[in-house]
């Protein structure tokens, strides 16, 4: 279990982190999201001890996390590095071996590994031979082979076709399920609304969202209304409550309520007219509430 | 295993896989060969040109004959002929031999197309010098053993003496083979520092460069991960210097038959040159190439992108040129000049210029080996220095200039955790 208390770091006037407090059972997934520069890799590399909080706690099962737990740490960097002139097999070891691994206990899983991802190439190709999305999946790999305890992950689906993100959902689940500590960030909120157990999101260094997903987003009313009637567009758009009606190219009407009780008008209305195939009225997605978060108190 | 040596073990499988590292290996190897191999086709290939000699004392003529091997065509034995044969290009020159019957002086006149080479010339002289001496002790009814008495030089004997506590004691050792080995010490140095302080550079940025280092930090301490590239690089230089050593002797038994190599040793035997070696000269070798690989590593942790690893270690580098000119113009003409002096206490030059004082005597025992400890002591201060800093530096992203990177790595450090 990993636990975050009262975070604070300071770059000059910035402030980074403020005051954020978290923790990761093992076998749960945390999904950190915010904009680029809310503080959500200077929070990691305050976990792996690169930069010093100023104030504020780091526990590892109830300890501060030291040299003798570097073994247990699976790290995925926003950035990807990787030495480009050795080969898969021996950049995986030589980073297994970092982690306490022995060649012995590395060698032969490397093949499943890389089978499971999907990656093309042989393991004695170098890195600078393989394109940039098989280099991120070795990446991946690298971070993950010695089956880590705490896994942190630094964007790790940018930059990932849907179908190699779907790989490294399955790849974390399966980790969570051994009863590791996920803790993530992402832009992508479907992916984040997947997998995460917890979702926490920052702004400004400050966490703003903290709870799981389900509860996050039935905090909010259900405003969000999708319907596919024999009511027009104009009639909708002129009644009260409704912000903003858009057409999708699907020619389903999108609607924006100003609260929930608009939903039940439209619903009788519609129903009035006869068949309606759908009428789905749902709290904003995650996405949408990013949004809104961000732009909060900025304008 | 150890994470210590993990990192050296792949630093140094690394570099010595790569391609840099067999170039490097073999560029002097080859540089000795291709020397040595353009001095045997010179030697061998310098086809000399036909001449004539001749004179109006035929004594002289033939005395010469006897004793000179140039390529000597005999059947022109008048100027006119020579000169004629030269106009037909016949012979390459001709070498007309005057006497003055007076002083008994002997002139030797070369007329060619082309100049006579320098061995030819020196020969040529000593022969005439030779046939113009006898004849004089002819003329002075000089005997051979008057001849020899002449001719034997006077001695000059020299002995280097140590002046310790107010006593002369005997200096030990060669001198000459201390002096060849101090130069050997000065080069090689030279050229190790020259050839690595760019690849540690480079190997220390290049980590940096492509983010290795996030993942190596969550891996093992920093501190570490440095201590350990330092182990590897050094461990490269090593097998580089082991190379050399079976090389030469494996080479040895083909060359110690070879006139030169023999004169060589006579003056200088082999047993001096590794007594030399081995002692104090080994130790500021191996001392001075360590401090400079540590200077460099942490010049190139400064940076954050590989190719700018190549400016950075510029201070290095003239560090190490300042270390090898003050050798090579000043320890070789005034060893004693106070400024090469206190040179040779100074971490990074003593390397280079005490060396070259023990070799020239002059210098105590007690003076050299607290030049060593002074060096030894900076070598595991600067590790130190730079493994702290490196925590700090190996994760400054920005492109801020060296000297910004440094004071924020100083910065830094007060706040982050000690390592």
């Amino acid at each position: 279990m990993l636990e975050v208390k009262n975070l604070n770091k300071t770059f000059g006037s910035l402030k980074a982190v403020d005051d954020v407090s978290f923790a990761v059972p093992g076998g749960k997934i945390l999904g950190l999201i915010g904009q680029n520069g809310a503080g959500k890799s200077t929070t990691f590399r305050l976990i792996l001890d690169f930069l010093s909080p100023d104030s504020g706690e780091i526990l590892w099962n109830g300890a501060p996390l030291t040299e003798k737990n570097y073994n247990e740490i699976g790290y995925l960097p926003e950035e990807r590095g990787l030495y480009p002139k050795i080969s898969i097999e021996d950049q995986l070891i030589f980073f297994a071996k970092l982690r306490g691994k022995t060649k012995k206990e590395i060698s032969p899983l490397i093949d499943q590994w890389m089978e499971n991802f999907q990656v093309k190439g042989k393991k004695s190709d170098k890195i600078k031979s393989l394109s940039k999305g098989n280099q991120q999946k070795v990446q991946v790999i690298a971070t993950l082979i010695h089956s880590p305890k705490l896994i942190i992950l630094d964007e790790p689906f940018s930059g990932l076709d849907p179908v190699n993100a779907e790989l490294l959902k399955d790849a974390i689940l399966a980790l969570k399920e051994q009863g590791s500590s996920v803790i993530f960030s992402s832009h992508n909120m479907e992916n984040v609304e997947k997998i995460c157990d917890h979702l926490i999101m920052l702004r400004d260094g400050a966490v703003v969202l903290d709870g799981a997903v389900h509860d996050i987003r039935h905090q909010f009313e259900r405003t969000k209304l999708l319907i596919d009637s024999k009511l027009p567009m104009e009639a909708i758009s002129e009644i009260e409550g409704v912000n903003r009606v858009v057409r999708r190219v699907d020619g389903i009407l999108q609607v924006d309520l100003a609260n929930e009780k608009v939903g039940e008008e439209i619903f009788r209305l519609g129903a009035d007219l006869g068949y309606m195939p759908i009428f789905s009225q749902t709290p904003p997605t995650l996405e949408e509430i990013f949004k809104m978060k961000v732009g909060e108190n900025h304008e | 295993m150890n994470k210590f040596w993990v990192v050296a073990l792949e630093t140094y499988k690394r570099n010595v896989k790569s391609v840099t590292f067999l170039v490097m290996l073999l560029a002097p190897l080859l540089i000795i060969g291709i020397g040595a191999l353009s001095g045997f086709i010179g030697s061998k290939m310098g086809e000399a040109d036909e001449i004539a000699v001749v004179s109006d004392n035929e004594v002289i003529r033939q005395a010469f004959l006897e004793q000179s091997d140039l390529t000597i065509v005999e059947k022109f034995d008048t100027e006119p002929e020579a000169e004629q044969a030269l106009k037909d290009d016949k012979i390459g020159g001709y070498l007309a031999i005057a006497i003055d019957e007076e002083t008994q002086k002997l002139t030797g006149s070369y007329i060619g197309t082309s100049a006579m080479g320098t061995t030819d010339k020196m020969m040529t002289t000593q022969i005439l010098s030779s046939i113009q001496m006898s004849f004089i002790s002819q003329e002075l009814g000089l005997t051979g053993d008057d001849l020899q008495k002449l001719l034997t030089p006077a001695d000059l004997s020299e002995k280097t003496v140590k002046v310790e506590d107010g006593k002369i004691t005997e200096a030990k050792g060669n001198q000459l083979a201390m002096m060849i080995v101090s130069m050997l010490v000065s080069v090689a140095m030279f050229m190790i520092i020259t050839l690595y302080s760019q690849i540690v550079a480079q190997e220390v940025a290049s980590e940096k460069g492509t983010r290795i280092m996030e993942i190596i930090l969550s891996s093992t301490k920093a501190s570490k991960h440095f201590y350990g590239k330092m182990m590897g690089i050094l461990m490269v230089i090593l097998t580089q210097l082991i190379a050399y050593v079976l090389a030469f002797v494996a080479a040895f038994p083909l060359v110690k038959n070879l006139d030169i190599v023999k004169d060589f040793l006579k003056v200088v035997p082999l047993k001096d040159l590794a007594k030399s070696l081995l002692g104090y000269n080994m130790l500021f070798l191996l001392l001075g190439v360590m401090i400079y690989t540590i200077a460099a590593a942490f010049s190139g942790s400064l940076v954050s992108k590989a190719e700018d690893a190549s400016k950075a270690v510029v201070p290095v580098s003239y560090l190490s040129m300042a270390g090898y000119f003050l050798t090579i113009f000043l320890g070789m003409n005034s060893p004693n000049h106070l400024l090469f002096r206190i040179s040779s206490f100074i971490p990074f030059l003593s390397s280079y210029t005490m060396p070259q004082r023990i070799a020239s005597g002059g210098v105590k025992d007690t003076e050299v080996i607290i030049s060593l400890v002074i060096l030894a002591v900076s070598v595991v201060l600067l590790l130190k220095l730079s493994a702290t800093l490196y925590k700090s530096t190996a994760l400054v992203y920005s492109d801020a200039g060296m000297w910004k990177t440094l004071r924020q790595s100083i910065g830094n450090n007060h706040t982050n955790k000690a390592d």
